[in-house]
């Protein structure tokens, strides 16, 4: 049922669709609805999309003939027409199948009341027909979404943490061609596991030094050949650096009281970070998507709850967005969520892998310094 | 968002967006990042119904009347409900709910994103909508010395910097700022609308806004912001003429002025240049050719390409930005 809300922080089901298909080169993507809805995805996903552009004419007299002339202009550039259906198309309830151009499109019914971003990219890769295939060597990887300013960082970190075990990398969903993403391999690592795609058999997610052990050492069972020690080497390692440096913060500072807001699984490998080696207390979290039920996160999808438990918390710490900062000044920030507003990321930065961990501690232990 | 654009200045009300999350997310998100870019770190009130799924198919009628009864009981100054694409599909009655009893004032504003109309239509229905909190001047007479600024593009770069040149125009025919229609203000100060004696838009170019509030406030008014040399000098003898000032001193101050900016950039006298509007710039070009004239600028085909600014520059404060930009482009 509807339920108001002041300001809804995240993006809608037809966002996360459609950054999904996009991420796959030889898609010619659709949003097949209004230059409003267009205008916003094109500005949070890096990779093409079109639009019909849908006017009040075509809402009267039929859409397919927009959508039919799209299509038509994509074809010639695209493997594949994917047509993300947006909020009004969808409750008209029209049969596209005939308006793509002759061609066998994939028509993905997106709507934005259907959910959020999360959503939305599961629902895009729920349509598309992958099949793994026995003979490909190496694993997936899946839990890449574009509009997640640490995605391209996140997809780097995962080839090479798994080049250092010598397994190859087989699909990446949702970064990769269409054919490769269509013939997967059998096994899939996950790097955000709040959008592990169910493709494939999972290994695990590489959020966070506990999963990526655990991850690497069931892939040296299921990979007999790989070097997955040599990974765990790498956490040894980052865990002696974390530890080191918290253990020189703490000497002169007291654990941070630390306020979480983003994606859950980021959020959980945050919060189990900081509390085991900072001490952090971590006086609240909320997730912008609905966070599983073991998580420390409670579901803060807009700006009315996060205002909220920002002021009964009082954190002397906020991990979040640019709204997280608008709403407590002055206090110490690290920015690790949609929009990043003000400020430029242009390395690729990941969250998860063991550069994800290092680069988060050492983000958290720099918040706030001023000095040189 | 063009709604949003007017309703979201209005301090102490909140906006209502009658639709799913992710319509009121994507309106959230770009107001809050254009305002970051004026270095503005202010969210504005913007509440969702949250249309879901079971809305779309059974109505949303009863969620509007929650999430207006929740927002009515925070006890805001105003409710501005703005429809969507998806409520005005599905032919939800906003007006006839919005129409009731509620605790607090509610405004509904027709603007079903691509159904109902362009981002200026949203802009005009707000504004002529708020009118309703206008009150009957309190002294029963205007005061000539006061004026309204209406229709600030709260969105566009330059809006104060506008707002600063306007200002200290008026200000050389003794006029003040009586309120900025609707620009960081309460809806008690759109009570003192009527006690201004001139009305000045921002860019009034199809006169809709000009033939609304003529009509309702008798208020005499100018159609836009001055834009140009000689057209500078006409705005102030017309704020003059409407306010009953002589405007004589004020319009030999300007002069000199724009004489002293056409000095400052005769450094650029005997270059060429050409305006590009790229083909979707509908401004005349006749202002641009009066600024070169004037500072000894040819304009020719193989001119330098100077871009035709998305906003048109404001007052003689305007001119000389615009001619700075002009120098880059010539010497670079």
């Amino acid at each position: 049922m509807a339920k108001p809300c002041t300001n809804p922080l995240w993006p809608c089901a037809m966002v996360g669709a459609a950054a999904a298909m996009a991420g796959l080169r030889g898609t010619g993507v659709i949003i097949h609805g209004a230059s409003g809805c267009y205008f916003y995805a094109d500005s949070i996903i890096p990779d093409p999309v079109n639009c019909t552009c849908l006017i009040e004419d075509e809402v009267i007299f039929g859409t397919g003939d927009r959508l039919q002339e799209v299509a038509q202009a994509l074809m010639p550039f695209s493997e594949r027409i994917v047509v993300i259906n947006s909020c009004v198309p969808a409750t008209i309830g029209e049969d596209l199948a005939p308006y793509c151009g002759g061609s066998d499109a994939l028509i993905i019914d997106a709507p934005g009341y259907c959910g959020d971003m999360m959503d939305g990219y599961r629902i895009a890769l729920s349509h598309l027909p992958a099949e793994t295939d026995p003979s490909r060597p190496g694993v997936n990887i899946d839990g890449l979404i574009s509009t997640d300013p640490f995605a391209a960082g996140n997809l780097m970190e995962a080839e090479r943490l798994l080049g250092r075990a010598g397994i190859p990398v087989a699909a990446r969903y949702c970064n990769d061609t269409l054919a490769s993403a269509l013939k997967p391999a059998e096994t899939t690592v996950t790097a955000l596991p709040d959008l592990a795609s169910g493709i494939g058999s999972s290994a695990g997610s590489l959020c966070g030094l506990d999963a990526i052990a655990a991850t690497f050492s069931g892939l040296q069972a299921a990979f007999p050949d790989a070097d997955c020690g040599a990974v765990m080497d790498i956490c040894e390692e980052t865990e002696e650096m974390v530890t080191k440096a918290c253990d020189r913060y703490l000497r002169v500072n007291d654990p941070p009281r630390v306020a979480f807001f983003g994606i859950a699984g980021y959020m959980d490998m945050a919060g189990d970070l900081l509390s085991a080696y900072l001490d952090a207390d971590i006086c609240c979290a909320g997730a912008r998507n609905q966070p599983p039920e073991d998580s420390v996160c409670t579901w803060a999808p807009d700006l009315g709850t996060v205002k909220q438990m920002i002021e009964d918390a009082g954190p002397d710490l906020v991990i979040g967005s640019r709204y997280e900062a608008t709403l407590a000044p002055g206090v110490p920030f690290v920015q690790t969520t949609l929009p990043i507003r003000k400020h430029s990321m242009l390395c690729h930065r990941p969250l998860v892998g063991t550069e994800g961990v290092l680069w988060l501690v050492e983000s958290v232990i720099n918040a706030g310094k001023h000095d040189c | 968002m063009g709604v949003l654009s007017v309703s979201a200045f209005l301090t102490d009300a909140v906006t209502l967006i009658h639709g799913p999350d992710g319509c009121t997310h994507i309106n959230t998100s770009l107001l809050y990042t254009t305002l970051a870019e004026h270095d503005v770190f202010r969210i504005p009130e913007i509440v969702s119904t949250g249309l879901g799924e079971d809305e779309v198919i059974f109505g949303g009628e009863n969620a509007l009347e929650e999430a207006l009864t929740d927002v009515c009981a925070g006890d805001p100054a105003a409710v501005v409900v703005a429809s969507s694409c998806v409520s005005e599909t599905i032919g939800d009655d906003v007006a006839g709910i919005c129409s009731q009893p509620w605790d607090c004032p509610v405004v509904y504003v027709p603007s079903s994103g691509f159904l109902g109309g362009t981002f200026t239509d949203g802009y005009t229905s707000t504004l002529t909508a708020l009118s309703s909190f206008i009150k009957p001047c309190a002294s029963g007479e205007r005061n000539p010395g006061k004026v309204n600024i209406i229709g600030e593009k709260n969105l566009e770069f330059e809006v104060e910097d506008n707002f600063q040149e306007v200002s200290r125009i008026l200000a050389m025919l003794d006029l003040e700022v009586n309120i900025r229609y609707v620009r960081d203000i309460t809806v008690d100060d759109i009570g003192k609308f009527g006690d201004a004696g001139l009305n000045i838009f921002r860019e009034d170019t199809d006169g809709r806004l000009g033939q609304y509030f003529d009509a309702c406030t008798g208020i005499p008014s100018l159609p836009e912001f001055p834009v140009g040399l000689s057209a500078t000098l006409s705005f102030i003898r017309d704020a003059g003429r409407l306010t009953g000032r002589d405007p004589t001193e004020a319009v030999c101050a300007e002069e000199e002025r724009q004489a002293a900016l056409t000095e400052e950039f005769s450094d650029l006298a005997g270059a060429y240049v050409t305006f590009d509007s790229f083909g979707f710039q509908s401004a005349g070009m006749e202002m641009f050719t009066e600024v070169a004239e004037a500072v000894g600028i040819g304009v020719a085909p193989e001119g330098t390409v100077i871009p035709i600014p998305f906003c048109m520059p404001v007052g003689t404060l305007g001119l000389r930005r615009m001619l700075r930009q002009w120098r880059r482009f010539i010497n670079g």
